[in-house]
């Protein structure tokens, strides 16, 4: 079957930049493009975006130079940036077309399932940022030599971010493109860079970097959009106000007068309160048939995304010929949702169902209650039991390096170094699944994240390398 | 000098924009636009291929595990109408079909499973927009509203659109009695299941609806006046040659065979009877009906649906096709196996001695179909389907997997509208006559039974058409209609005398079943959502709780 598909792509625009400089001392920039584009249609006008940055140099300056403070801290920078971009819609995403399909050997026109909308703007993102840098003079003396800090606030904001939006159903079409939501994120990056020790012989090096970012959803453009995880059965809405990537599901109870959070009311009406009570494990279960409750309804179950990460880099180097390097990685307050745990308890695989719990005194390994956390709510659906926290420290990289060339004083080589290195050695978390950091979700998507469904794990892996130079 | 340079350079890139902005009319040439189908041909196909494929396969939310239209949103009533049950908990339709309560021969008392123990509460419980496609109720809202809106559009491009020939006016008023067709086709289910609707004039691509829900008897009204506006505009295609052409070339070619082929005007005429008899049977519940509502019945069925009349008909095909598989299909086996529907003992207890139907079609599983206990309590089975039938000549197959070689019945049928007319006669009181149309069903579909003697009471008749109605009419997502007018659905109504397999693996013969169902559904939330009902708009909650 040989098929053919063309997709006419036109766009033409300006592009200008202009940079003044002052020695080192300080320097502007500023720039606009302007576009036109076939996937905007014709008769459309061109998108224009502005951009600039500075950065002021203040410890080039005289006074700096000249006084005492240049002694401690021998360079200090601030900067900032500013600029606009746009995401064009894709090619053919305002053009109306019918659908065919083969009925037989005939192939037949239809009505396609998501809807183009020639009113499609693009997606406007403009972002900010500003910092500093900062290098210091330290001690004297062979410790704490210098150190290099680094500062960085952004803020970004994405509005008319073009998704497919549900329609009603009585209008025949499936879903609108449209431009459905809007989007804040905001963050800071720091950086510090320390000599910890300089000697002739040895030197050792560390570096941490943290980094921490928040992202909601500005606004939503006609009804909330609901959409479901690319890893299965996950419920994911964009409301505005909501942190990008939160999870709704129902809430299994953990106190017999839960009350519910719409309505006030406990969860379970105060009569039948006397049947159910909270089993060593910290659910709620019902005393005769030991399986849990849930809500009727779905909440959120709060930001799935860290935190903030930091690294730990550390780099030794002894006389030249052996060098170690350590890395740690640090995750704090990710959560995820365990996927693949629940369907490992619909299949009764799960290790858990051999672990007891007490009931009105009585300690078993219920099945029935494992089973009824399977159940509950919903078969396979979501639910907070499985929300877990994913924090972790990794030791990301570890490795040495021995440079025979430098050892032994081969004279043929430049260098001969022979490194052994290992990624993911050691991970402390309390995620009770194979791997904190994996991510079900679609790939690259900015919300759906926080769900691990049967993905890999990362792997250890030790290498071993020769680099040889003449 | 410097400063001249800039300018020129200046001025030449605008100039050079101006020009160039025509070029950025571009169009999709990979697929076809609306424009392609406003001609003779193009009309015709997107009338073919927009009823067919929008209004029974392609939709936003699909689950392999239950189907399509005729698989899956047909599927969900037959589970309602104990014909088939389901352990898979896709779209809880293991929860829809599952009875409230089941009490076995020896008193003990089964409940329904499930966390949430009763139809009622679930139906209102998953028809929430967040839900999304596991919302069972939205499925047959969503196909036969993509149906009403797609023949809205083919009506519209009819209009505008010049026909060819001496026949022009013909072959217009043929494609525009096929869009008027499907339209009463699609109001008619939407009334008999959702307890309001929205009259829809838009087409689909206008993108557009309006918020003025009717209630499902202004639905079904509004499906009878399709129907007489599908019956005016046959009567005005003349020219049986140009109309007979049209006709062959809206029906897909490979359901035109056996009792699909291409109808005559006639037969349509007749067809529409049958469906607007329909539309009175299973609306009402049977204790409510008046003489009037029998002998209209009687009018219509009289001058409904032969035995040698074509119908619409649905098949299977390799290149592609509008069912995807059908429920009978999803029900067959081999060996040991069940499939995702299990098939219902109070089905297959419908059969009487020696009914040939049941030879041809039902088979005994090697060991007792026992199903997880915390998903349904009436679903365990003895029984399946036989893929292709067992080869008895002229006997009915329900379940073939090769392409093409079974044809499912669309919309009425000549079984259906005997059936119709035997139950009004006995209701009417003319019971020997009555009788005959029962008998005339069977040996339609090859039964091989005994014809039913004269002098038979109201009570026992009805009691064969009851039987009857279940087995000649099973797998078309026509057997919730009569469980919900016979009234043994509702949470203080039962059906006694059920086999039931229990837990155990033991067959009981006389069990009762409380099924609780809901009588018509709420208007799903996914169209609540996006289009909540306006001022004045009549009440879309069944009020019973």
């Amino acid at each position: 079957m040989i098929s053919d598909y063309v997709e006419p792509f036109i766009t033409y625009g300006f592009l200008a930049n202009q940079r003044f400089e002052w020695s080192d001392l300080a320097g502007v920039a500023v720039g606009v493009r302007s576009d036109y584009s076939s996937a905007f249609g014709s008769g459309a006008t061109a998108q224009t975006f502005p951009r600039g940055d500075a950065f002021l140099n203040i410890s080039r300056f005289k006074f700096w130079e000249n006084s005492k403070i240049s002694n401690v801290i021998s360079d200090f920078k601030i900067r900032a940036a500013y600029g606009e971009a746009g995401i064009q819609p894709g090619a053919f995403q305002r053009f109306p077309v019918l659908g065919a399909s083969n009925l037989g050997s005939n192939s037949v026109f239809r009505f396609p399932t998501t809807s183009p909308n020639p009113n499609l703007a693009v997606e406007l993102s403009k972002e900010t940022e500003f910092g500093f840098d900062l290098g210091f003079n330290l001690l004297k003396g062979d410790w704490l030599k210098n150190a290099n800090f680094s500062f960085t606030y952004w803020k970004r904001n994405t509005d008319n971010a073009i998704y497919r939006v549900d329609a009603a159903p009585s209008t025949g079409v499936g879903s609108i493109l449209n431009n459905a939501f809007g989007l804040g994120s905001n963050g800071i990056q720091a950086s510090l860079n320390l000599n910890v020790l300089s000697k002739k012989d040895f030197s050792w090096d560390f570096t941490t970097n943290f980094s921490k970012q928040t992202s909601e959803i500005t606004s939503v453009t006609g009804a909330d959009v609901v959409v479901l995880s690319a890893a299965g059965s996950t419920g994911l809405t964009l409301k505005p106000g909501l942190k990008i990537g939160q999870i709704f599901g129902f809430l299994v109870l953990r106190s017999v007068d839960q009350v519910d959070p719409n309505t006030g009311q406990p969860f379970i009406a105060k009569a039948n309160q006397g049947n159910y009570e909270v089993a060593s494990n910290g659910w709620v279960v019902n005393k005769t048939t030991k399986q849990p409750i849930s809500s009727p309804g779905q909440y959120s179950f709060g930001d799935p995304n860290p935190k903030f990460n930091m690294s730990f880099i550390n780099n030794f180097n002894y006389k030249g010929f052996l060098s170690l390097s350590m890395q740690w990685d640090w995750v704090n307050g990710s959560h995820l949702y365990n996927q693949t745990k629940e369907w490992m308890y619909r299949d009764g695989i799960h290790s858990d169902y051999s672990v007891p719990l007490t009931i009105d005194g009585v300690s078993q390994a219920y099945t029935a209650f494992y089973r009824g956390i399977y159940q509950v709510g919903q078969n396979n659906g979501t639910k907070d039991y499985f929300y877990e926290d994913a924090s972790f420290a990794r030791l990301r990289n570890l490795s040495v390096g021995i440079d025979f060339s430098k050892l032994l004083k081969i004279k043929t080589f430049q260098r001969l170094q022979l490194v052994l290195s290992g990624r993911n050695l050691v991970t402390f978390t309390k995620y009770t699944g194979m791997d904190p950091e994996v991510s079900s979700g679609a790939s690259n998507s900015s919300f759906d994240r926080g769900v691990d469904h049967n993905t890999l794990p990362n792997t250890k892996a030790y290498t071993i390398g020769l680099n040889v130079g003449f | 000098m410097k400063n001249n340079k800039i300018l020129v350079g200046i001025l030449g890139v605008a100039l050079s924009m101006t020009a160039c902005k025509k070029d950025l009319d571009i169009s999709n040439t990979n697929q076809p636009t609306p424009e392609s189908a406003q001609n003779e041909a193009g009309v015709i196909s997107l009338a073919q291929g927009s009823i067919y494929r929008n209004g029974f396969y392609d939709l936003k939310y699909s689950d392999g595990v239950y189907g399509r239209f005729w698989a899956g949103a047909t599927g969900f009533q037959e589970m309602m109408g104990d014909i088939i049950g389901a352990e898979a908990a896709n779209a809880f339709m293991n929860q829809i079909g599952c009875p409230n309560k089941v009490t076995l021969d020896n008193g003990t008392v089964v409940l329904n499973p499930s966390a949430i123990n009763t139809q009622y509460a679930l139906l209102r419980n998953i028809n929430n927009n967040q839900q999304q496609g596991s919302n069972a109720t939205y499925y047959e809202w969503a196909y036969m509203y993509n149906m009403i809106t797609a023949a809205n559009s083919i009506l519209k491009i009819a209009e505008s659109t010049t026909f060819t020939g001496a026949g022009a006016a013909t072959k217009k008023a043929t494609v525009q009695a096929w869009a008027y067709w499907w339209k009463g086709y699609a109001y008619a289910r939407i009334g008999s299941i959702y307890y309001a609707g929205l009259i829809q004039n838009a087409g689909t691509t206008d993108a557009s609806t309006n918020g003025n829900y009717v209630t499902k008897e202004a639905i079904i009204t509004e499906s009878n006046a399709n129907f007489d506006k599908c019956a005016a505009a046959l009567a005005a295609a003349t020219s049986a040659t140009d109309y007979s052409a049209v006709l062959a070339q809206l029906l897909p070619s490979f359901v035109q065979k056996g009792k699909g082929g291409v109808l005559t005007t006639a037969m349509w005429q007749r067809n529409i009877n049958t469906m607007k008899a329909r539309n009175i049977l299973v609306n009402t519940p049977k204790s409510a009906m008046t003489a009037t509502q029998w002998q209209s019945i009687l009018t219509l069925v009289n001058n409904g649906i032969t035995a040698t009349d074509y119908i619409f008909t649905g098949r299977t095909d390799p290149n592609g096709d509008f069912l995807g598989t059908t429920i009978a299909d999803k029900i067959q086996s081999q060996g040991n196996a069940t499939n995702t529907y299990k098939l219902s003992e109070r089905w297959v207890q419908e059969f009487r001695a020696g009914d040939k139907r049941k030879d041809n079609n039902v088979r005994t599983l090697p060991n007792v179909g026992i199903f997880n206990t915390d998903r349904g309590n009436a679903f365990n089975t003895r029984f399946s389907l036989t893929n292709g039938g067992s080869g008895l000549p002229g006997v009915i197959v329900y379940a073939n997997l090769v392409a093409g070689a079974n044809e499912i019945s669309l919309c009425g049928t000549y079984e259906e509208n005997e059936l119709m007319k035997a139950e009004a006669l006995i209701q009417t009181n003319q019971i020997d006559l009555g009788v005959k149309s029962i008998d005339n069903v069977r040996a339609y579909q090859g039964a091989g039974l005994a014809a039913l003697p004269a002098g038979m009471t109201q009570a026992a008749a009805y009691e064969e058409l009851r039987s009857e109605r279940r087995i000649a009419l099973a797998f078309k997502g026509l057997s919730f209609y009569d469980a919900r007018r016979w009234e043994i659905i509702a949470p203080d109504k039962s059906r006694t005398g059920c086999n039931v397999i229990s837990a155990a693996g033991v067959l009981n013969t006389n069990a009762t079943i409380v099924y609780g169902f809901l009588d018509y559904w709420d208007v799903p939330d996914n169209e609540l959502a996006y289009n909540p009902p306006a001022a004045g708009s009549a009440a879309v909650k069944n009020p019973k709780q």
